[in-house]
């Protein structure tokens, strides 16, 4: 297929990527696990002049974890790796759940977290907990660089994000958990343990005197983008710890979720299960924080 | 300790080294210099006519080599039921219509594939569409317009079976149940796509290395569809990644490969892409099947009449078969001493149907064992009871079809029962939890001749060597089932060898005998190994002969081939090694090598099998009764396989069935848009990965049948058919919710959990946006039961 005949550059440099990035002008493609954009290429759903290999660039390479300053993940961090370290698994266990549950063992031991943001599927199993954690992504271009929240402004459309054409996203910064918070991912493989995920969510939560002082609810794979349930939250914000709450919560979320009907599951389940979902993921949050603010 | 050597025994699989190190070679490894690279222009419209097709854009590319439409090939039809012509439907390339969204029209052979795939998007076909038909109901419906000019209806078979006095047994029933039951069409899914690889000598001899379950068959029809002799096409079957029933019939690209390469002198290979074999390959039929079931008070059957539907795609494919069997799989477990079937194979604009594991048996055994359970539901006798009443046994006859050779399926039932403390649990399941029982019966290989063969059905040839090595040819094809091992290893039981004394070619049509039917209805283990048999006897009755005039053995004697050795049975001192007797006996026939070759061929052995094998499984669930997730957790199996001639083996087989009968239950369907498939690939075809996969405990009921080699029975396609039923009952169970169609989805689950609850208005009714292939996910037609007053 025609679709199938580029240019792969390999630049050994991040000055020249960015050159490479202004000269192909929205005609290339960064290529850092490939899981997602090599299938799109061969089955001829994207077309590109150039990929842009970013395997030789060891600044990219780095993880840094510090529970007081938080994590920086480069772009060439792979799924797995998140899923498997022991001090990511301690500290921001919620970013271990999603990575687990993201595709199968061969996907997650290629693809990158960055690649699963850019790629801005709305049903990225990653993207919720780093937009409920706060996190920003540092972008970079012959312009220069800024950093920009992982958030509902980053997210344009299924597929479509802020990165501009010459743009490349160098890191992800994700904050230290606050005092007396939690943080938890839920998600539904409707067909098969292994399977795109048809709703999911996730929950941060601070717990102060038995009581909900701050949260965040996230809602992944029911609308276009990944969603804040922003009346979920205020409903719960102030409130006792309880299944009543909880449970309130949950409802008030599926009524926030815009999801769609498609093969793997009906809009009807989908917002069903945002209401299951919210639930569950609020109620590990808190027992999380609960067991973060005991003495250890 | 077991009176045998080598089977009975867990011998790894010849084949795993390779296989697990990635050295075995398939088709689409093999590559030979100048080799082109086939691709296949497939119709986007499920019912057209052709108006005009232009490949001159196409042939003008650079690097394509070749270009065939339907005006280059002999205008020859053909179809694997050669004993009835007129099913024979199908042309290697469309001529004047496509029938269904996936039908060839056209090959390209290049350079590459990138360049063959360009040269397809060159062709330009006119088509005049056509009204089209998705599924059995309209398409037999009158003014349905026709898919083929010679089937008026579009029933393209009908077949009956019909013994005792059906009206009458269900008029004077206590308790008479009928079900509409509507299965949906699954995919075989085997890891290695269809793939060919055709060359062509100087006189236009073919040769086609090709991924297929039956060698003999597609050397038949390949030479019919080229206007060859049979021999001038020689058939290879390499390493095969699995066919369940796909691979079983001459495709278009083996008939375009050898044509092109006969017309460029070239190597062609084809590979198929996942999403067409998704999109357009065999499926599995979608069946509407009514049963009624009448049973006196105690549970004793008194007759079922049954009709079905089989939606059977554009053409005919395996459908005359499955037709007949729908129709003998319902009549099997129990006594029906009062039956009626009637069954109706129609064409329609989808994918076609064939093949597919099972054949006919996941569809009646999952209709068959519902009732099962229903009926031992209202009729308050636990299900195993009530099958324990009527299980078929040793003996009893089908009238005019078969005579059950061997039967352990009470045995099973009360063994599976056993195993998965049924009692207790069904009693008390736990929160959430349900129990549920299936059972099947399966063929061990069809006796009935539609491939029209003159040859025996199975036959090997044994060379056997002074070095004390042995050759075995047989044209049985090993495609993952594991006839490489078992083979070998009846032969080595029988001359008293060790695995490693044997070497095997096997499935190659210039090379071993002819003929194999090759690999379907689990035929191989049964009918080639008594092939092998049959030559290790003669070889045998050589060897004694000698070993008796060396010997010096009274004639009262008997003989023995064991532990290497010729030698008087129950005098071990009185003997000759193998390799020593062969020599012997080549020296006194003057240098003439001993090879022996062994037939077989089911004789007064009824209309469908010699022999059945038989079991029952129970399923434990759980429940997420939130998310109404499904978890299998536990599969418990008591089966008649006979004897059993490799343990793991036939443990491989349970657990890849066991994984089929998971995605029937649960998670397999296709998605049509008038005749398209959207879900065409791994993402969205829902087949059950490995951690779905609940555990399994297994046991064998060993009685040796009287027919299979050493006792053996099939082992590796009846226990596809127990496990969707078994799920179902095992949610309806832990839910309430009785399913009459599949896959059981958490939607279904749901709603059943509310109506229990009582809110059944809080969900909305089923979402029927995206239909699966000829299959009202929808119907949800309800009992006529009548309990006894």
């Amino acid at each position: 297929m025609s679709s199938m005949r580029f240019e792969h550059l390999r630049p050994k440099s991040t000055d020249e990527l960015t050159a490479l990035l202004a000269r192909h002008a929205g005609r290339a493609r960064i290529l850092a696990g490939g899981t997602d954009l090599l299938p799109r290429l061969r089955r001829g759903l994207l077309s590109v002049d150039a990929l842009i290999s970013i395997g030789a660039l060891p600044e990219l390479r780095t993880l840094e974890v510090d529970a007081a300053r938080g994590l920086r993940i480069g772009a060439r961090v792979r799924i797995a790796e998140i899923a498997e370290h022991p001090l990511i698994q301690a500290h921001f266990p919620a970013l271990v759940d999603a990575a687990r549950v993201t595709a199968t063992t061969q996907i997650r031991n290629m693809g990158t977290i960055a690649g699963n943001v850019c790629n801005a599927s709305p049903c990225a199993d990653n993207v919720p907990v780093l937009f409920a954690r706060g996190a920003t992504a540092t972008l970079h271009s012959v312009r220069g660089f800024r950093t920009v929240p992982i958030d509902d402004s980053f997210f344009l459309s299924p597929g479509r994000t802020v990165i501009e054409p010459d743009e490349y996203l160098s890191f992800l910064r994700v904050p230290s958990t606050p005092p007396s918070t939690g943080v938890a991912y839920h998600n539904i493989e409707p067909r098969s343990r292994v399977d795109m995920t048809a709703a999911s969510v996730a929950a941060l939560v601070t717990v102060e005197d038995g009581r909900v002082r701050e949260l965040r609810i996230v809602l992944g794979a029911v609308g276009p983008t990944p969603l804040r349930a922003t009346e979920a939250e205020h409903a719960l914000r102030g409130r006792p710890v309880d299944d009543t709450a909880l449970a309130e919560a949950g409802e008030l979320a599926a009524t926030e979720a815009r999801p769609i009907s498609d093969v793997r599951a009906s809009a009807d389940y989908r917002r069903r299960m945002v209401a299951v979902l919210t639930r569950r993921a609020l109620r590990t949050a808190i027992e999380r924080a609960l067991a973060q603010r005991s003495p250890t | 300790m077991s009176e045998f050597r080598v089977i009975g025994h867990d011998v790894p699989r010849v084949d795993g080294w390779a296989k697990a190190t990635g050295n075995a070679r398939y088709t689409g490894d093999l590559s030979l210099p100048g080799m082109l690279h086939g691709r296949m222009l497939r119709s986007p419209h499920p019912h057209a006519r052709i108006v005009h097709v232009d490949t001159t854009k196409a042939r003008e590319l650079a690097g394509v080599r070749a270009v065939v439409t339907a005006r280059d090939l002999p205008n020859v039809r053909y179809g694997n039921w050669r004993l009835q012509p007129q099913t024979q439907d199908e042309t290697a390339l469309a001529q004047d219509t496509v029938r269904f969204v996936g039908d060839e029209i056209a090959a390209v052979a290049a350079i590459d594939v990138d360049t063959a795939d360009e040269a397809l998007s060159l062709i330009r076909v006119d088509y005049e569409e056509l009204p089209a038909v998705f599924d059995g109901r309209t398409s037999r419906a009158a003014g349905a317009p026709r898919i083929h000019e010679a089937t008026a209806n579009n029933v393209s078979v009908t077949r009956q079976i019909h013994y005792g006095d059906v009206d009458a047994a269900l008029a004077g029933a206590d308790y008479v149940r009928e079900d509409v039951f509507e299965l949906q069409a699954v995919s075989h899914a085997y890891l290695e796509p269809c793939a060919c690889l055709a060359e062509a000598d100087a006189l236009g001899r073919v040769t086609l290395t090709t991924s297929t379950q039956t060698p003999y068959i597609v050397q038949c029809l390949l030479a019919s569809a080229l206007g060859l002799r049979e021999n001038e096409v020689r058939v290879i079957k390499p390493y095969v990644g699995g066919g369940f029933g796909g691979k079983m019939e001459l495709r278009p690209w083996e008939v375009c490969a050898a044509h092109i390469a006969r017309q460029t002198g070239r190597p062609v290979r084809f590979v198929l892409s996942r999403e067409e074999e998704l999109a357009t390959g065999r499926r599995r039929h979608a069946m509407r099947i009514t049963s009624k079931v009448g049973f006196r008070r105690d549970g004793t059957i008194v007759g079922k009449d049954v009709t079905a539907e089989l939606d059977g795609g554009a053409y005919n494919s395996m459908g005359p078969t499955a037709t007949f069997l729908v129709g003998n799989f319902s009549a099997m477990l129990y006594r029906f001493p009062n039956y009626r079937y009637r069954g109706e194979h129609v064409y329609t604009n989808q994918p076609p149907a064939g093949a597919m594991r099972g054949l006919g048996a996941p569809q009646a055994l999952f209709v068959t064992e519902t009732q099962m359970n229903l009926a031992a539901e209202e009729l308050r006798i636990d299900p195993i009871e009530l099958r324990l009443r009527n299980a078929m046994k040793t003996g009893d006859t089908i009238p005019d079809v078969a005579t059950i050779a061997s039967s352990a399926f009470s045995e099973c039932l009360e063994e599976v029962a056993r195993m998965s403390d049924w009692k207790t649990k069904r009693e008390n399941p736990g929160k959430g939890k349900g129990l549920g029982i299936g059972c099947y019966s399966f063929i061990s290989g069809g006796v009935f001749n539609w491939f029209d063969t003159q040859y025996a059905f199975s036959s090997a040839e044994v060379r056997a060597y002074a070095d004390g090595t042995v050759h075995l040819l047989t044209m049985a094809s090993d495609i993952g089932q594991g006839c490489d091992t078992v083979l070998p290893q009846i032969l080595a039981e029988e001359l008293g060898l060790r695995m490693e004394d044997i070497t095997l070619t096997a499935a190659d049509t210039a090379m071993t005998p002819k003929a194999d039917l090759g690999t379907w209805g689990s035929r191989v283990t049964l009918m080639a190994g008594n092939a092998v048999r049959d030559a290790a006897a003669k070889i045998r009755e050589e060897l004694f002969r000698m070993a008796a005039l060396r010997l010096r053995l009274n004639v009262i004697h008997e003989l023995e081939c064991k532990d290497g050795m010729v030698r008087a049975k129950g005098r071990p001192d009185r003997g000759i090694p193998f390799g020593e007797a062969v020599a012997m006996l080549q020296k006194a026939n003057r240098g003439e090598p001993l090879v022996r070759v062994g037939y077989y061929t089911p004789r007064d052995m009824g209309l469908v099998t010699p022999t059945f094998s038989f079991g029952a499984q129970v399923a434990e669930v759980r429940v997420d009764e939130e998310t109404g997730q499904i978890t299998v957790e536990r599969v418990h199996t008591a089966h008649d396989c006979g004897r059993v001639l490799n343990p793991m083996s036939v443990e491989g087989q349970l657990d890849g069935c066991i994984q089929m009968g998971l995605g029937y239950a649960l998670s397999e369907r296709f998605h049509m848009d008038r005749g398209k498939t959207l879900n065409a690939s791994f993402l969205d075809y829902k087949m059950p990965t490995a951690l779905d996969m609940p555990k399994s405990v297994s046991r064998c009921i060993e009685i040796p049948d009287p027919r299979g080699p050493f006792g053996a029975k099939e082992a590796g396609e009846g226990p596809v058919s127990p496990t969707a039923p078994a799920i179902a009952h095992a949610v309806q169970h832990a839910t309430g919710y009785s399913a009459r169609s599949l896959p059981i989805t958490a939607e279904d689950v749901l709603r059943a959990i509310d109506e229990k609850n009582g809110h059944g208005n809080r969900w909305a009714p089923r979402d029927n946006a995206t239909p699966a292939a000829g299959c009202g996910v929808t119907a949800d037609p309800s009992p006529t039961g009548r309990v006894p007053a």
